[in-house]
């Protein structure tokens, strides 16, 4: 048993090292930390002031068990969706497994170490939610020691069965799609068929809730908590969660608790039978030994321009990368498609007048401050320029020594990122100047706001990640997701959109086309000292990396 | 022609892996780097090549200074690191393009040396796929295909013959003679002896990153005359230090 358990550990620390290299300075780290700190108490904030409205709005009409349960599944589908592209990377297309396949060990061992891995990297999303929805339930609720404790518990098991799913959907896809002669293109398209047959099942079973507004009003009316079934169909065990708090049962607790027991049980089953069959072979690539015409293959491509192709191809060919970086967020102007497509939301959008919208001089900036907010926060998302020191891993050494400078080096990998942003959100930019018939220079505005936020951030996540690389990894996956760089330029777009949030809040509408114009001033500055720090320290900054 | 003057590195505060470490590296000449497991050569490299910043001392490639003209010192060299394994997910043929784009060769010679060289290392029909389909051995020769592509003045090469088959070794030794030949600078570290006594016109031991000797096989077979082989004189070398 202690061989075992000697093994756990090993494996945890390995998958675990999620934040640092183990080495540098710790007051440059607290302040790293304060900043994500910082950022995710004003998200917890937004969050808080969400519910509030929520339990208000809902507690009027007996349906306080009802915010708690969509509370949950915010949650709870916030984690199954991410861990979609983390799963995977995890789980099949990860280096070590070269390793770990060779040891005597038992599939669910392996498999525990790794879902425990992501499940510690999921708590912090959980705790995001649940902690904002504990302190607003509390406000409105007798409190006592029973919820607190029970709130805690949620916090700390609300991603296990959500990261079970996108696992046991993971280890089926793997073992049953069949495969195709390239192993490489394999791994890219069953990581895309996951995602999509995972939203696309998810949707459905929530779908099959579906009522119409008729319906819809009188469990509105109900009360009693009526509307809690239509959050629980995707996750049954949510109810159990909301009435273990809200009715403050013993039993439902239990039922929680066995929901939870079972799914592991069911998780390990499953991967005890069928993970190392999908695991095995996974580096395979292919190889087709043809001879190849040099004449066509052979072209002379300036620097910069290799060198962000040859970016790009390791970024779509790694399926960890294309997985985190690329698809994560490619996917969101799709599904962004197919919710605006949905009936309800086609008519909501139907009711907008967008002439006597624009009617308002300061609604248009409004409008474009919003587009601003959304695009701080999408920009770090790709995580491309806030890990792209890091990627490189092992062999940093050869951005050293080949003859280019940093600088061009760093604008090569930084436009990537920079490409990547405006193209997630560039589909919104287009709803919205469709939709409200925005004026041209305004459109251009808010487009330049666009490109401008996007470089901005792309350049401070390329300088973080130049000052403090994570470069020892055992898999690709963990250079990207488990990378504190990644999470502190999320943490920077969050301040930013919320720094614009309270700004428009505060001051008078007709000042908004200060706010606007000041933003935009203050992007171009924070580029101009990016660039600076690059020209002057980028020299400075690679001698300490090795 | 390298010139490395009194160069020391420590790493982490106190491990000094280089210590004091002067050496002239002429052109014309074969130049190996001997020594046991940790001795400092990588380090050495690393230094040489711009990847480590040394702590003291300095290292001029065909004059120019590494740490003050990194981009124009990095222009003389080819260099072939000790791990392979980069790069894995570009095509054999991407990666060449990719160097030869870096290093800014023409097309149409860029065009002859790969097909010179994947003649010599038997890689025509590797060329198109990707580096992880690729077995050690031919990792190890795409990225000294990589290094050379741009013809440099300097070779340095970080144990280039492990993995190596030998029809593919024997090339490469070819390939280092004529370019020492043409009056062109050639150093590389290797724990073969063998490799050693029959490739370099000189050989440097190195161990607990200090040169213990830097001259030719005949002059190291004068200082050490009670053992016979390289292998003996070797062990002697570095136990006596
Ligand atoms: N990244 C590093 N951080 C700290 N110490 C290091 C690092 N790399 C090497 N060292 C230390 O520096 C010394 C020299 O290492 P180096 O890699 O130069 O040896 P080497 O001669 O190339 O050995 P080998 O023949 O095994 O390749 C060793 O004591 C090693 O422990
Ligand atoms: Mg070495």
């Amino acid at each position: 048993m202690h061989k075992y358990r000697a093994l756990t550990k090993v494996l945890l620390k390995n998958n675990m090292n999620v934040f640092t290299d183990g080495k540098g300075k710790r007051s440059k780290d607290i302040l790293i930390y304060m900043v994500i700190a910082v950022s995710f108490l004003l998200m917890a904030a937004v969050i808080y002031t969400m519910f509030s409205t929520y339990f208000e709005i809902y507690g009027t009409i007996a349906q306080t068990g009802t915010v708690l349960t969509i509370g949950f599944f915010l949650g709870s589908f916030l984690i199954f969706f991410f861990s979609l592209f983390v799963i995977p990377s995890i789980f099949y297309f990860s280096k070590d497994n070269d390793v770990l396949l060779t040891l005597p060990i038992k599939p669910q061992m392996i498999l525990s170490a790794k879902f425990i891995s992501c499940l510690l990297y999921d708590l912090s999303f959980s705790c995001l939610v649940v902690l904002p929805l504990a302190i607003a339930y509390m406000q409105y609720m007798p409190f006592g020691i029973w919820e607190l404790l029970c709130f805690i518990l949620i916090a700390l098991t609300l991603p296990i069965i959500p990261l079970i799913y996108s696992s046991i959907i993971t280890m089926l896809v793997m073992r049953f799609v069949p495969f195709v002669k390239n192993r490489d293109a394999f791994n890219m398209i069953s990581g895309i068929f996951i995602v999509v047959f995972s939203l696309g099942l998810s949707f459905y079973i929530n779908s099959l809730g579906a009522v119409d507004e008729a319906e819809l009003m009188m469990m509105l009316l109900e009360g009693g908590n009526s509307m809690m079934k239509l959050f629980s169909i995707l996750f049954p065990f949510l109810s159990s969660a909301a009435l273990m708090i809200f009715d403050g049962s013993f039993w439902q607790l239990c039922l929680y608790i066995l929901w939870q027991v079972a799914f592991i049980a069911l998780f390990l089953f499953i991967g005890k039978y069928i993970y190392f069959k999908g695991a095995i072979g996974i580096n395979e690539s292919s190889s087709s030994s043809r001879r190849i015409d040099l004449r066509t293959q052979i072209k002379k491509t300036p620097i910069f321009r290799c060198y962000m192709i040859k970016e790009c191809r390791l970024l779509l060919r790694t399926p960890a990368y294309f997985l985190n970086c690329i698809f994560s967020v490619a996917i969101m102007p799709i599904m962004m498609a197919i919710f605006s497509f949905q009936p309800e939301i086609r008519m909501a959008l139907s009711y907008i007048d967008s002439d006597e919208i624009l009617a308002y001089p300061q609604a248009s900036y409004y409008i474009i401050l919003v587009i601003l907010i959304i695009s701080c926060f999408i920009a770090p998302l790709n995580m491309v320029a806030s890990t792209a020191i890091s990627r490189e891993g092992d062999h940093v050494s050869f951005m050293k020594y080949i003859p280019v400078s940093y600088e061009t080096q760093l604008y090569a990998k930084c436009s990537i990122s920079i490409l990547l942003g405006i193209i997630t959100i560039l589909p919104l930019w287009i709803l919205v100047i469709v939709f409200l018939n925005f004026p041209p220079m305004l459109s251009i505005l808010s487009l330049i706001g666009i490109l401008l936020s996007n470089i901005a951030l792309s350049m401070i996540g390329i300088l973080i990640d130049s000052s403090r690389p994570k470069l020892i990894w055992e898999q690709e996956a963990s250079a990207v997701k488990q990378n504190l760089n990644g999470v502190l330029e999320m943490a920077i777009g969050i301040l930013l959109s919320i720094l614009i949030g309270v700004g428009m809040y505060m001051l008078n509408p007709d000042k908004m086309v200060y706010l606007t114009a000041g933003i935009m001033v203050s992007f171009l500055i924070l580029i101009v000292l990016c660039r600076f720090i690059i020209r002057r320290h980028a020299g400075k900054l690679f001698e300490k990396i090795s | 022609m390298i010139e490395i003057k009194n160069v020391t590195k420590i790493y982490g505060g106190k491990n000094k892996a280089v210590d004091g470490l002067s050496i002239t590296i002429p052109t014309g000449e074969i130049v190996g780097f001997i020594g046991p497991n940790g001795a400092g050569k990588t380090t050495t490299i690393r230094m040489m090549t711009g990847v480590l910043t040394p702590d003291e001392g300095e290292i001029l490639l065909n004059g120019t200074d590494i740490v003050k003209e990194p981009l124009n010192a990095k222009k003389q060299f080819g260099i072939v690191p000790d791990n392979a394994d980069i790069f894995l997910r570009l095509k054999g043929i991407e990666y060449l393009n990719f160097m030869g784009d870096i290093y800014d060769v023409a097309s149409s010679e860029r065009k002859q040396r790969i097909e010179d060289m994947a003649k010599t290392f038997e890689m025509e029909h590797a060329l198109n796929d990707k580096i992880l389909s690729y077995s050690h051995g031919m990792r190890q020769k795409i990225v000294i295909m990589g290094a050379l592509i741009c013809d440099p003045d300097i070779w340095i090469l970080d144990e280039p013959m492990t993995g190596l088959d030998p029809q593919s070794s024997f090339s490469l030794k070819q390939m280092m003679k004529q370019h020492a030949a043409k009056g062109k600078t050639v150093f590389f570290s290797t724990h073969v002896l063998e490799v050693a006594e029959k490739l370099c016109d000189k050989v440097a031991i190195i161990n607990k990153g200090k040169i213990l000797f830097f001259g030719t096989l005949e002059e190291l077979r004068e200082t050490y005359k009670s053992s016979d082989s390289l292998e003996e004189i070797f062990l002697e070398a570095i136990h006596h230090a």
